[in-house]
Formats: C-alpha cells, structure tokens, sequence
C-alpha cells in the first residue's frame, strides 16, 4: 500500500492512496495515515483512485481517522474511488457518513464546509 | 485448474496471504465462468472471512485455513474451513451502519460485510473444525 501526500494551496492535505486496502494494506499505513489525518486539525482529501480493493480493515481505518479529525474540527472527503471500491463504500452506508466526491475542485470546496451537526 | 470443476487450496493464517487466496480465488471464478460481480463479491466475502481468522485467532489459533469452492447450478459455495478452537462469526453481534459518523464502529466491520455481500451465510462446527459457507450468484 502507498502513500505519498501533497499539501494544495488552500491548506488542503491530500493523501493519494495506492495498493489494497486489506488487512495487510491497513496495516502498513495505519500509524503515518493516523498522523497524518487525524493528530491536528486537518483537512484532508483522501484520493483512493489507485485503490484497488477495499476490505473491512480498509473502511475501519477511514472511520477511525475521519471521527478522529471531525473531533478535532477538521474533517475529511473521499475522493475519486474506483467502481468495486464505490459499490463496497455505498453498500456498506459510508458514503453517508464520509463524503465521497468526484473532482479534487469538488472535494476541495467539501472538505473545508463544516459538516452538519448529525454527522 | 479445471474450468467449473470444485476445487480446495489450503493458505497459512497470515495477513500476508490473503492477496495469494485473491488471486487463486479469481483464477478459478474466471474459469468457472462468474460474472466480474460474483468474482468480486466473492473476494470480499473470502478476505473477510479469512481476516476474521487472522484478527481473533489467539490461544490456539489454526496456522493453516483450507477453501472449498464449489460451483452450483446458479450459484457459488464457498467455505472456510480451519481447526481453531470454535468460533461462531454469525454468534456475535454484527456492527450496525452508523446514522452518524460518530456511532459507527471501527470494529466488527467484517461480519456486516460478509452480511452485505453473501446471499447466504452459514456455520456448523465439523469434526472439530470451523466451517464457514457463503453463497452468492454465479
């Protein structure tokens, strides 16, 4: 599993995430993806366009991160999945609870609009 | 492997093997003819169920796990076989989607998934081993 970061303009971290999002993969970006997403305030959007597989340990570890940063008033989007990675987000309800865009311009302007109070 | 024909494989008890059982899995579903769905589904159900293993195996905790495939006429049956001490997945609770981020677990993921993806789901305890079936559509 890869990662590799780009800070954007608008003080947006985007996290480009590339591999399997299995057991393994979960584990071998656990800690830098915790750091990275949820140990400040952070804004991140995270590209799972080079993601190839999604398991329970995968969206175990976008939940964890994204409850993580909207406690600490920042938040997080999903950006670009692929259509087997879409299906498992939405069959599983995430994509209700983490908001998945489909252009970065789009994520962008999402990932700094304070969600709403339910979520 | 024979195209359609019913087929075990027997994979270690390691996070590193579960990308080994994908890819046998996707050779004999290519084989047997399943629609990319099914070979999908398929996946998902076998690295849950799999990684379930490897997550809650402690004190005597199977090393090796043996897939079953076996085609049925519209369907696929797929069971996980290991010789841990019993465990029932389907005994415990599964997670519930959250209405909230907040409420959702981070944990217990697996079962729900498995719950989402398989048509049917099933457990018996065999001669002291572990069997868990899933079916879905070819």
């Amino acid at each position: 599993m890869e990662l590799t970061i780009t800070q954007l303009d608008n003080g947006t971290r985007k996290i480009d995430l590339a591999g399997r999002l299995d057991l393994e993969g979960a584990q071998a970006i656990d800690l830098k993806f915790t750091v990275l997403t949820a140990s400040e305030r952070t804004f991140s959007v995270i590209d799972l366009s080079g993601v190839e597989f999604m398991a329970s340990m995968g969206i175990a570890t976008l939940v964890r991160n994204a409850k993580a940063a909207r406690l600490r008033e920042g938040n997080m989007v999903l950006l670009n999945p692929q259509a087997n990675v879409a299906k498992v987000l939405t069959a599983m309800g995430i994509d209700r609870l983490i908001p998945i865009c489909y252009s970065l311009a789009d994520a962008c302007t999402l990932v700094l609009t304070p969600p709403p109070a339910t979520t | 492997m024979t195209s359609g024909a019913s087929a075990t494989k027997t994979f270690a008890v390691d996070a590193h093997q579960l990308r080994a059982v994908s890819a046998w899995w996707h050779e004999w579903a290519r084989s047997a003819g399943l629609t990319e769905e099914a070979r999908d589904r398929g996946e998902l159900c076998l690295n849950e169920a799999i990684g379930n293993i490897i997550e809650h195996g402690a004190a005597g905790a199977p090393q090796s796990v043996d897939v079953v495939v076996e085609p049925l006429e519209r369907a696929v049956s797929v069971s996980v076989i290991d010789s841990g001490a019993r465990f029932n997945p389907l005994e415990h609770q599964p997670a519930e989607r959250g209405r909230s981020l907040a409420t959702t677990p981070d944990r217990g993921l697996g079962i729900l998934m498995m719950r989402t993806f398989a048509e049917s789901l099933s457990y018996r305890r065999d001669h002291d081993r572990n069997v868990l079936t899933f079916t879905f559509s070819r």
